[in-house]
């Protein structure tokens, strides 16, 4: 669960990047690009919270 | 070595535990006994007509130091009585006699004497304004009880009966929602509202003055009050005197900041510098958060000196911008150009961020329902606080802003309900939430979104002018959390705060409409025996036509301004700079330093950043960092205190000079 935070946040931050390089900085795909790294922090938080202190 | 991950909630847990000074220990008591309440009434009743008086004529209440009088003056005759004052008392008497005094010293509190200005300004006339105005605003504008300057007349029923109703209303929803919400910030997710030490430690120290030994305490707060007074007089009382005898007041350090802002623009074009003199800030710096000041100031500047010349601009997003121009230019400026929009996307991304941290700790509530009062995760209240079930104060808050909605529905029946409810059951919730969250960890608001209203209007497609006097459903009650969590700090309980507000409140609207009535009956207002009314009033009205005739044309450049991919970029990065700072197993401290930083004048933090520094470096190596940590928020409400004495002492005499008529012979 804490890779797949990783990994979310690693796509949405360069999805990000890229929307703002690369797409002009349209809202859309960086909202597309919030939308992931919510998800990712999200996931982070529910470990934490959830998992990690279990473990 | 790897980095050891500290969870959020240890790192909260950690930090709340250092604000409580205390340890957590404490029991609670009533605050609210019979001679506190007759105590705020007496000094309350007594002070509230000199402060709206002084408002009138020199735009300066002294209402600041006001309660700070009171309690000094109530622990006196507790001394002088051979008893003693608590700290509980003494907190509850701050509040009340601050509500009292504070009340309706603002035109706009009590708005009834300015509608009766308004109505007949030639300002109101000329924009065609003036036989626009609903009845439950102001009788017309020919009226009897505006001729006779009375507001205990037939005419004004309906404005005072709205006004009435809306303002227990308002007190209702306030409570409620703001307890609400500081059981979810400070129970909930223990964030440590770092400035509520310093309203707490103000009343315990007095408190102890009373008492059969003294502490610590009143020798550190003696300190920090003698500190305040000499900054005080140095920086209010010098300019205020000589502005009195002088045509140009002397200020030893110019107020309030230099500007270095044309000085940088050779090698920071675009970017601002203003160097706030307020040292008194500096005690802000000893009692905030390190890491938030010191990652805050490093945001700051490398926007005003890095993303702002060689990024913005040169890429011309910050295209209006012009060399000469002050920090107040190029802010407007910048603001316009980009900053506005992106301030308002970093805002959204600390509702995000708070959500993402609150639905595990939600989910966890079950398993955590066992767990002891005190401990993150836990809706469980130390015992004998005084707390309401949370479902009973939701409900209230629900049951009352339905009433509310509804009223104001009835007032502007054309206006469409829809953004009515959207204000009250989206927009509020969430402006209050992010904000009770920014108090939490660093005790201000962030979350401002501009020229809402205007946006709303122009969605709308309502011409009215009516709409301009409704009191529209958008509130923030993250502001409110922070007196739950002093209340906790000084052991009082719940209830005696609320029932004193309960037993005040009906009672100073009261008494503010008659105080108002028999000010107003003197002279008119404005007039030469109110001379700050006389010259700001005309002002005021200008400015109040210019707003209410500003989307005639379905224009604004403010509205303009707000652009869909700032905003987005100002979300996504903050979200992606929490991302990484997460996956860096860096403090989540950072992201409100860095993110709150972005955007702001690193000048204005210069004293924080100071006063930081000589915190972390020599006061915690001089005292230990617990007794640091105790001894600086007791400092620091001294220091307040202080200030605060010198403002009321140079109001006072700005007001007896300006009682003084020169005759020309």
């Amino acid at each position: 669960m804490e890779k797949l935070a990783y990994l979310l946040i690693f796509i949405g931050a360069t999805f990000w990047i890229f929307s703002i390089f690369l797409m002009r900085a349209q809202w859309q795909p960086q909202l597309l690009a919030a939308t992931i790294l919510i998800v990712g922090i999200i996931i982070a938080h529910v470990w934490e919270e959830l998992f990690r202190e279990k473990k | 070595m790897a980095r050891e991950r500290v969870s959020q909630a240890e790192e909260w847990q950690a930090w709340a535990q250092r604000y409580d000074v205390e340890g957590g220990l404490r029991t609670f008591e009533s605050g609210l006994t019979l001679k506190v309440f007759l105590g705020a009434v007496f000094i309350g009743l007594l002070m509230m007509p000199g402060s709206i008086y002084l408002t009138l004529v020199a735009g300066q209440s002294g209402a600041g130091a006001a309660p700070w009088v009171a309690v000094i003056l109530f622990t006196e005759l507790a001394r002088r009585s051979f008893t003693t004052a608590r700290r509980q008392e003494l907190y509850i008497l701050l509040g009340l006699t601050g509500a009292a005094v504070g009340s309706g010293i603002h035109y706009r509190a009590y708005p009834f004497v300015w509608y009766a200005y308004f109505i007949n300004t030639p300002q109101a006339q000329s924009y065609e304004i003036a036989d626009k105005i609903p009845y439950w605003v102001a009788p017309a504008k020919d009226a009897v009880a505006i001729a006779e300057r009375s507001l205990l007349h037939m005419d004004w029923f309906w404005p005072i009966v709205i006004f009435l109703i809306m303002k227990l209303l308002a007190e209702v929803r306030y409570i409620s929602a703001s307890y609400f919400l500081f059981r979810l910030t400070a129970d909930l997710e223990r964030l440590p509202y770092p400035l509520a030490p310093i309203h707490a430690q103000g009343a315990t120290a007095l408190a102890e003055t009373t008492g059969r030994g003294e502490t610590w305490r009143w020798r550190v707060f003696s300190i920090g009050s003698m500190a305040g007074l000499f900054w005080g007089f140095f920086y209010i009382g010098i300019p205020s005197l000589t502005g009195v005898m002088m045509s140009t007041p002397i200020q030893i350090l110019k107020i309030p900041f230099i500007d270095f802002t044309p000085s940088i623009e050779s090698f920071a074009p675009s970017g601002m510098f203003a160097l706030w003199t307020d040292f008194g800030l500096i005690l802000q710096g000893f009692v905030l958060p390190f890491p938030i000041i010191i990652s805050e100031f490093a945001s700051a500047m490398f926007t005003q000196f890095i993303l702002n010349p060689q990024i913005l601009y040169r890429y011309e997003i910050l295209h209006q911008w012009r060399p000469g121009l002050d920090m107040r230019g190029t802010k407007l400026f910048n603001d316009l150009d980009f900053w506005l929009s992106f301030d308002m996307g970093k805002s959204f991304s600390f509702a995000a961020v708070g959500l993402a941290a609150s639905i595990p700790i939600m989910l966890s509530l079950r398993q955590s329902k066992q767990q002891q009062a005190g401990a993150r995760g836990s809706l469980q209240t130390p015992p004998g606080r005084g707390d309401f079930p949370i479902w009973l104060m939701g409900g209230l808050w629900v049951v009352s802003m339905v009433v509310y909605v509804w009223i104001v529905h009835r007032m502007v029946p054309n206006f469409p309900v829809s953004f009515l409810i959207g204000f009250a059951f989206l927009y509020t919730p969430l402006h209050s939430y992010i904000n009770a969250r920014t108090f939490g960890v660093l005790g201000r608001p962030l979350f401002v979104l501009p020229y809402i209203h205007q946006a709303t209007f122009i969605l709308s497609r309502y011409e009215e002018i009516d709409i301009w006097f409704v009191h529209l459903p958008d509130e923030d009650y993250g502001a409110g959390t922070q007196h739950w969590r002093v209340l906790e700090l000084t052991g009082t309980t719940f209830t005696s705060d609320v029932l004193g507000r309960a037993l005040m409140v009906p009672l100073l609207i009261v008494a503010t409409i008659v105080v108002w009535h028999f000010i107003w009956q003197i002279a008119p207002i404005p007039s030469s025996q109110y001379p700050f009314a006389q010259t700001w009033w005309p002002l005021y009205a200008t400015d109040e036509c210019l707003w209410k005739t500003s989307l005639r044309d379905g224009n604004s450049q403010m509205l303009q301004a707000i652009r869909g991919d700032y905003v987005s970029a100002g979300f996504t990065s903050s979200l992606a700079i929490y991302g990484f700072l997460w996956m860096a197993k860096l403090p989540s401290m950072w992201f409100y330093g860095i993110v709150g930083g972005i955007g702001q004048d690193p000048g204005m933090m210069v004293p924080r950043v100071i006063g930081a520094l000589i915190g972390r470096f020599y006061m915690i190596k001089q005292f230990g960092l617990k007794r640091w940590f105790m001894y600086n928020p007791v400092l620091a409400a001294g220091f307040t205190c202080g200030v605060g004495l010198v403002g009321m002492a140079t109001v006072a005499i700005a007001l007896v000079s300006k009682a003084v008529i020169v005759k020309p012979f």
